[in-house]
């Protein structure tokens, strides 16, 4: 479990070296992305996985991706094998790659968007700090939260050597709780120490705009024209 | 600047006053400092002076805060937190940012700060608090002695006038500590009123121009340092006040003559030639009880440790020693199974260590988080799960005052009380292996007393304690030392070894004492004994024998 753990933390953690990805783009792909995954055409979804892991790979972020794909790996041997018994191939194929699909993409998110440029871009878009600053504290603490249940895990594992599945969630959970009414707390606290939401906030940095923005966003914009046009003949050949 | 007028405190879970009668008046361009032991009310104090308690913590106030004559509750937010610089007791949980640098920007981009500005005053205080190299940096990654100096960082850069830090030394290496004490003597020179809740006191207490000693809620004593040194009580002194206290020495040993009494003091008492018996490290007779070899990890991409090669034998208390960030927890992480290395293998006993389930039969492991060890609800059932006599352990934990802190629920706790609780319950466990991340965190001198106390029982049963640390007071407990730097180990050796070629070899500084031995040495040109500790000085005095001749 705390090696899933790891696993997460090591997919979800934002990477600051290497090209970091508007946050603006980077929203506007992962919406195209997860319009797509409710698609249950197999095509798609594979076309989809492909590139999703071609861009992981090609912006340095394969790591991450593999981490991630290694900590859901339980999952999607669950619910490949209860859909395969269930509805057959087709349906287990689907599924795996649609929860793959999902996964890459929220780790290409997480790993290669700076948080603090998300509110920004937010901000830029007149959207109150207050709304603003949440995907960013989100972003900046799920890692955290995460890291907290890992270590919780790795101690309890330390500490009691014949622990089962009944006896360490429980524990697990209340601690894990804990440890989230904990960071609230004290985060609420730094946010008024350091002057939250007392006026305007100003920025230090531009949100940047780089090439491969545009990149990203044209690629992504062609892929999808080419999806939606398999997805509608589907539809209308099915019709 | 700051007053305060018959400040009593009480929260809502308690039935007693946290804090009665407060009072004093603080001007500007004054480094004060406010100590006392763990749990005597300074935490309490520092938060009902920025206004956090009622604000977040349900709590009865009575008196007056006043700043610039205004009371607080009339203070504006804004105003407020243009007055008051805030680092907490652990600056982790003030992490609002995920970069570095974006961190330090948040409260002046919130203060509506032109970008320029902000640019220049980051560039600035990076600078000052010795933070430029981390500016790129991820927060999560940070050790806890690196968050420290940048959540300090966070809270220069908007020019507060008053600066309020809570045990700002608890995590940090003695050579920050050192930068730091400097680094506030210097702010308060510059006119900012700098606050310190602390009960470490070695560099600061020298620094300091009053200092304010607190116990059971209530300032027992005030003055100068040189006023109050031999009043003081449960803090950690310097150590070269205690030494000189020990040997009789009355003048100030900021000037000549102080310094060469205390020479002639040590040298009356201890001959050169006579060396510190140390034991014998146990090697012959045992098998090597921990291996580690040719270990490297790597997080992401950075290196954090390169080859590592050392053994454990039976019986072996150990400390790790490095600057933050060096990589001590990660050892630690790696010997416990949590990690795994990219290169090299660690075994217990000739058995390559594979997996947390093989480890877990051997090992006790006290993160630097403490929290997350104990299960509770009270300590005391963690204490009889590990299955010790509780008679044995209640006269024990009564002999430190700690008995009756045991069935207290673990949220009413201090992280202190916690800390200390959670290492008993560690050594108490018939684990062989006992791994501790910077353990005196928040301890006190009793703390630690229970603490050495533990680590003795530990190696008559044979037992392998391995300890993450930057606190110098209990170097002299261990029986080696390793230090690692840049990735790699620089150091290993008895304490005595490494803390007096610390400083020629390492980044390190050793700790107060060994400074001020060396100092002497180099100054007067006189060879004075290695002593580590001022209780050295006590066995001296009264066992001879345990020392013999030299060559």
């Amino acid at each position: 479990m705390s090696y899933l753990l790891n696993k997460i933390y090591s997919g979800l953690i934002f990477q600051s070296e290497g090209v970091i990805f508007n946050p603006i783009v980077s929203i506007i792909i992962v919406v195209i992305q997860f319009s797509f995954v409710f698609s249950s055409n197999i095509v798609i979804q594979v076309i989809m996985l492909s590139v999703i892991v071609l861009e992981n790979i090609i912006f340095g972020n394969s790591i991450g991706a593999f981490n991630i794909v290694i900590a859901i790996f339980p999952l999607l041997v669950l619910l490949g094998g209860m859909t395969y018994i269930f509805s057959g191939f087709y349906s287990s194929l689907l599924t795996i790659t649609r929860i793959l699909n999902g996964g890459l993409s929220f780790v290409f998110f997480f790993s290669k968007t700076n948080p603090s440029e998300l509110t920004r871009a937010l901000e830029n878009l007149h959207i109150p700090s207050k709304i603003a600053l949440l995907p960013s504290l989100v972003l900046t603490l799920s890692p955290r939260i995460i890291k907290d249940a890992e270590e919780t895990f790795e101690t309890l594992r330390l500490r009691e050597t014949r622990t089962t599945i009944l006896k360490w969630l429980p524990k697990i959970l209340a601690i894990f709780i804990a440890s989230v009414l904990y960071r609230s707390e004290f985060l609420a606290q730094a946010l008024y120490f350091k002057g939250f939401d007392i006026s305007k906030r100003s920025h230090y940095k531009k949100v940047e705009f780089r090439k491969e923005n545009w990149i990203r966003i044209i690629t992504w914009f062609a892929i999808s024209i080419g999806l939606s046009y398999i997805w509608i003949t589907k539809l209308f050949f099915l019709n | 600047m700051l007053e305060l007028e018959n400040l009593s405190v009480k929260y809502k879970t308690s039935n007693k006053w946290n804090l009665k009668d407060i009072n004093f008046h603080l001007e500007k361009g004054q480094l004060v400092l406010f100590a006392g032991k763990s749990g005597s009310g300074k935490s309490t104090l520092a938060q009902a002076i920025l206004g956090l308690i009622p604000k977040f913590v349900p709590a009865e106030v009575r008196g007056k805060i006043l700043i610039n004559g205004v009371s607080i509750e009339q203070l504006s937010r804004l105003d407020l937190i243009r007055t008051i610089g805030y680092i907490p007791q652990y600056p982790s949980d003030f992490i609002t940012n995920m970069l570095v640098e974006e961190e330090i920007a948040f409260p002046l981009e919130n203060l509506s700060f032109p970008r320029t500005v902000i640019q220049e005053r980051i560039s600035e205080t990076v600078k000052v608090t010795e933070v430029e190299h981390l500016k790129d940096r991820i927060m999560t990654e940070l050790s806890s002695g690196e968050i420290q100096r940048v959540e300090l960082c966070s809270s220069l850069v908007s020019y507060p006038s008053i600066l309020v830090l809570d045990e700002p030394m608890a995590r940090i290496d003695p050579a920050s500590e050192i930068k730091i004490a400097e680094t506030l003597k210097k702010l308060s020179e510059k006119g900012h009123l700098v606050i310190v809740f602390e009960h470490r006191l070695d560099y600061l207490f020298s620094l300091a121009d009053n200092i304010y000693f607190i116990e059971n809620g209530t300032i027992i004593k005030s003055g100068k340092s040189n006023e109050l040194i031999s009043e003081l009580t449960g803090v950690d002194l310097p150590e070269i006040y205690l030494l000189a206290k020990k040997l009789g020495v009355k003048k100030s040993l900021q000037g000549e003559d102080g310094k060469k009494e205390l020479i002639e003091s040590i040298l009356n008492l201890i001959k050169r030639n006579h060396i510190i018996k140390t034991e014998e490290s146990k090697k012959a007779n045992h098998k090597i009880a921990l291996n580690a070899e040719n270990v490297s990890f790597r997080y992401n991409k950075r290196v954090v440790l390169k080859n590592i090669d050392f053994n454990i034998y039976p019986g072996n208390i150990i400390g790790l020693l490095g600057i933050n960030g060096s990589g001590k927890s990660t050892l630690l992480r790696l010997i416990s199974g949590i990690l795994k290395p990219n290169e090299g293998k660690i075994s217990l006993f000739g058995n390559k260590i594979k997996n947390l389930r093989q480890t877990s039969k051997f090992m006790a492991y006290v993160p630097e988080n403490a929290k997350l060890f104990l299960m509770g609800p009270t300590p005391l059932d963690d204490i009889k799960k590990t299955k010790a006599d509780l008679d044995f352990v209640k006269e024990e934990l009564s002999k430190f005052g700690f008995w009756e802190l045991v069935s207290k629920k673990l949220y009413h706790m201090s992280e202190g009380e916690r800390r200390i609780l959670a290492i008993y319950t560690a050594f108490l466990s018939n684990k062989k292996f006992i791994l501790l991340d910077e353990p005196t965190i928040g301890l006190d001198e009793e703390g630690r007393n229970l603490l050495s106390t533990c680590m003795q029982r530990a190696k008559k049963e044979e037992k392998v304690v391995i300890i993450a640390t930057n606190d110098q007071r209990i170097l002299p407990f261990f029986d080696n030392l390793i230090v690692i730097e840049e990735s790699n180990i620089v150091l290993q050796g008895t304490p005595h070894e490494i803390l007096y070629n610390l400083e020629k070899k390492t980044k390190l500084v050793p700790n107060q004492l060994v400074r001020f031995i060396l100092e002497l040495e180099e100054t007067f040109k006189v060879e004075l004994p290695h002593i580590a500790t001022v209780e050295e000085i006590s066995i001296f005095t009264n066992n001879r024998e345990f020392y013999q001749e030299g060559n």
